[in-house]
């Protein structure tokens, strides 16, 4: 948090009630049909669900439970209810049509309904110990888990919506960031009406409900757990104990469906946000679309054709190159949503000049260097001497809200109280679509806001070559080794001899 | 002061109250008086306030229970973990379990336990230089320590989970390694960061406490803790042990001893509480009738937040916005920051001129940017 996002939250406090953050939002405008919202609860200390609520917002939920969500068989058969709209929802080759990721959204209420994904993936994606028939399926909801786990984790996606994350990141909420991992909190924030103390009351009551996947312990202790104990009883006594498994079900439903209603309300509100989506939304859209093509819905392609993609372990980079080409990949993402999301909003901008990202400016001369047909466009910048910034001779900045208008700082000089910069401009020097050509002189007196090249390309290609055994260090990771030393060969004197033998100076 | 409902005997956590918030005058009292905060909260809070719901779910506990017990009957299992992980040789000596009777071992006190970790130490410390690993001890469950020179806090024990025992060539022939054990699921790069860090920073208070249990009982020369130390987690979906080694613990050691050595400093002022170094309800209330200083971290271990941060909302403690908005406000008030940005105001102190100033550079950007 840096002084922009300080001063907002304390504006907020000033208000009495949350302010925007940012002229643009991050998410897309999917239709109901096409956005699934999941949510889960499960018992403290364990790591399958207990419960699980899914489906899409204008409909109520499907709901599933276990009574003991520590009897294997009876989880399995419940995530595969749910395994089975998830892959077809993700249009799975077997189960469904090619999902158009920015046309659909998945939805959870917070981080810790994320990490119940990477649970599934664990215990499915390489399960041997499941009826033969079942083996198949259990193993693709496993790596499909996987995948929502990773990719949500890739910068700048915009499939897997987190709604408290997406709330916070949107609103000032005048209060402790501690506070506000919690979706019930913050949505009251946003939707009480009143003063600040209304809504402050308000978010406090709507707190003492939990809305991670965990269960509150005083449930747990005080409700569940004589009926688990009962219906456990009766289980060894080889009885079914339908009363105790009807009120466990009606408690651990009605906790994961209020979850799930929680996260619908948190996407409503994220769509009724009269403020638009931002322009990159498309290009980080289109991004997404290619990661899900290739890492996912590819490799299971392939495998209902009877191969045998590489399938990343769920615990850590087993295969060197692969770990390196995801990492760029990643970077790859971060780079161009960041460059993508400033330039289409003045906001991120003025975060980014107050974090020193960016420099503002204006322009005090406007020159052509260029000779014959060339043009060299030239602009003298002047901005105040203590603003901060990152900027050195020979930088490659580009020009916010001009994407694709790069340049070189030629010279930084001082003067009095303002720093002087020479841009030489590099990329689209000329007039294009909206853009004036950068020579055109009635740029003098226009503020501009200066933005770091964006040099994603580079680390793009940086993600291919780590696939390349040749390359400098692959030795260490995926290249080709030596072959075997040929024991035949070895020399059998001593070597002490051997060195004196060669007769160099003692 | 009789340990009562309201006391508790587990050093560690009093320390990690401590280390929580040391600028809080009630927090540092009901660390040093073994005071739960609940206890005082409750005289703040209405009963069914939840802040003051008991926290431990009875299915995480009985987890715990079965994953310990999975670890150690057999003994088969930590072994072959530790030795796969290498912590232990192949050829290694039998397990001490020195755990109490409560915890599925023999032994009835923590008094007790101590005193036999003590035994099993000097026992060690003859351990002749030719011996072979697999005749010396190799795993000690549950050794229990108590800390020198802490005349304020009375019941302080330690009580670490295990320590595996190693021989040296050179320097003390012994080397012991501290280990945690923790039921969550180890998912490599994904294990919960401040889990790990949690369970990293009380290994190394063990390894501090452990050092000086030694130093105490002249056992230097002979025996010694090892900055590596490791964690053993559940594979995820089992009961299979899962174990982090090394893990190095020296600069957590060095924490814990810092950590210590203030609380000690501090437990001396706080001696003039007089009747509640005895008397439970009246470290309660010395607690209670203390100075409080709210901050986010508060919301994290303290029952009692809720009343504190009421109190700094009233008082217009800029805490209650988080830490960065409370260090751009700086000591001004934030009744009195919102009428000098309404203008209701002028500014009359440098820390007010300072506001100002740093709230018109973040709209001049804004503007200029719109």
């Amino acid at each position: 948090m840096n002084d922009f996002d300080a001063v907002l939250r304390f504006r907020a406090y000033c208000a009495g009630r949350p302010l925007p953050v940012g002229a643009t939002v991050a998410w897309g405008r999917p239709a109901a049909a096409q956005t699934l919202v999941v949510a889960f609860v499960r018992m403290a200390g364990e790591t399958s669900p207990w419960a699980i609520a899914w489906g899409t917002p204008d409909r109520p939920p499907h709901v599933a439970s276990v009574p003991d969500p520590r009897r294997a068989d009876d989880v399995r058969a419940m995530a595969m209810r749910f395994g089975r709209d998830l892959l077809r929802s993700f249009g799975h080759p077997e189960h469904g049509t090619q999902l158009d990721v920015a046309q659909a959204a998945v939805v959870v209420p917070g981080a810790s309904h994320v990490e119940m994904f990477h649970q599934l993936e664990y215990r499915y994606a390489r399960a041997r110990k499941v009826p033969d028939a079942e083996v198949d399926e259990v193993n693709t909801l496993g790596r499909l888990c996987g995948w929502i786990f990773r990719e949500w984790h890739r910068p700048a996606q915009t499939l897997l919506v987190d709604a408290t994350q997406s709330l916070r990141e949107a609103w000032a909420i005048p209060t402790e960031d501690l506070r506000q991992q919690h979706l019930g909190f913050v949505l009251a924030w946003l939707t009480t009406g009143g003063d600040r103390d209304a809504r402050s009351l308000a978010a406090e009551r709507a707190e003492a409900d939990s809305v991670g996947i965990t269960l509150d312990p005083t449930l747990e202790r005080d409700a569940l757990e004589p009926l688990l104990s009962s219906w456990n009883t009766a289980r060894q006594q080889e009885r079914h104990d339908a009363a105790s498994a009807a009120a466990i079900a009606g408690i651990v439903e009605a906790e994961v469906r209020r979850r799930w209603q929680l996260a619908v309300d948190g996407w409503r509100h994220l769509q009724g946000d009269a403020r638009p989506t931002t322009p990159a939304f498309a290009q980080l859209a289109a991004l997404t679309q290619g990661e899900y093509e290739r890492q996912w819905r590819a490799a299971e392609t392939a495998r209902t054709e009877g191969k045998e993609p590489f399938v990343p372990d769920p615990e850590t980079d087993r295969l060197g190159q692969a770990a390196a080409s995801r990492f760029f990949a990643h970077q790859y993402a971060a780079e161009v949503g960041e460059n993508a999301l400033l330039h289409g909003d003045r906001d991120r901008v003025a975060r980014a000049v107050l974090a020193g990202q960016a420099l503002l400016g204006t322009i005090k001369g406007v020159r052509d260097e260029g000779t014959g047909r060339t043009t060299t466009p030239v602009w003298t910048i002047e901005t105040p001497l203590d603003a901060p910034t990152r900027f050195r001779e020979g930088s490659k900045v580009e020009v916010a809200g001009a994407q694709g208008r790069t340049g070189v700082l030629r010279a930084v000089t001082a003067r009095d109280d303002v720093r002087v910069l020479e841009l030489v401009i590099t990329g689209q020097k000329t007039g294009r679509g909206a853009h004036r050509h950068a020579a055109d002189p009635s740029f003098v007196g226009v503020t501009v806001a200066m933005l770091a090249s964006n040099m994603a390309e580079l680390t793009k290609m940086k993600s291919f070559r780590v696939w390349d055994g040749a390359g400098a260090g692959a030795w260490l990771t995926h290249g080709r080794t030596d072959p075997p030393h040929d024991r035949a060969t070895r020399r059998q004197e001593d070597l002490v001899d051997f060195v004196e033998g060669l007769g160099g100076p003692r | 002061m009789k340990a009562t409902a309201h006391t508790r005997r587990d050093l560690r956590r009093r320390i990690d109250q401590f280390v929580a918030n040391p600028r809080c005058d009630a927090n540092v009292r009901a660390v040093v008086h073994d005071v739960s905060m609940r206890a005082v909260a409750q005289r703040d809070l209405p009963p069914d306030h939840p802040s003051l719901r008991e926290g431990q779910s009875p299915f995480a506990l009985a987890r715990g229970v079965q994953f310990e017990k999975a670890l150690y009957e057999p003994t088969d299992r930590i072994f072959e973990a530790l030795v796969k992980a290498s912590v232990l040789p192949a050829r290694h000596g039998p397990l001490c379990d020195l755990r109490l009777k409560v915890h599925g071992g023999r032994l009835p006190t923590l008094d007790a336990a101590a005193t036999a970790f003590s035994e099993v130490l000097r026992e060690l410390a003859k351990t002749p230089a030719d011996a072979e690993p697999d005749e010396v001890l190799a795993l000690i469950l549950a050794p229990t320590m108590k800390l020198d020179g802490a005349p304020l806090l009375p019941f302080g024990l330690f009580a670490a989970d295990l320590v595996a025992v190693r021989l040296a060539e050179t320097g003390p022939r012994v080397r012991l390694c501290v280990g945690e054990v923790k039921v969550y699921p180890d998912r490599g790069g994904h294990t919960d960061r401040t889990q790990l860090a949690g369970a990293r920073a009380q290994a190394g208070l063990y390894v501090h406490a452990m050092r000086r249990t030694i130093a105490a009982l002249g056992l230097t020369a002979s025996v010694q803790v090892e900055d590596d130390g490791f964690l053993v987690l559940a594979k995820p979906a089992s009961n299979t042990p899962s174990v982090r080694w090394p893990e190095d613990l020296r600069w957590q050691a060095r924490r814990a001893e810092n950590w210590w050595a203030r609380l000690a400093a501090v437990a001396a002022e706080v001696l003039a509480d007089g009747p509640a170094q005895t008397d439970a309800t009246a470290a309660i209330e010395a607690v209670h009738a203390a100075g409080t200083s709210y901050e986010e971290g508060c919301l994290t271990f303290c029952p009692r937040a809720p009343v504190c941060r009421a109190k700094a909302l009233t008082a217009g403690d800029a805490a209650v916005l988080g830490a960065d908005v409370a260090a751009l406000v700086g000591n001004v008030t934030l009744l009195r920051a919102e009428a000098l940005v309404g203008g209701r105001a002028t500014a009359a102190t440098p820390a007010e001129t300072a506001l100002l100033e740093r709230i018109h550079a973040v709209d001049t950007v804004m503007e200029s940017c719109r």
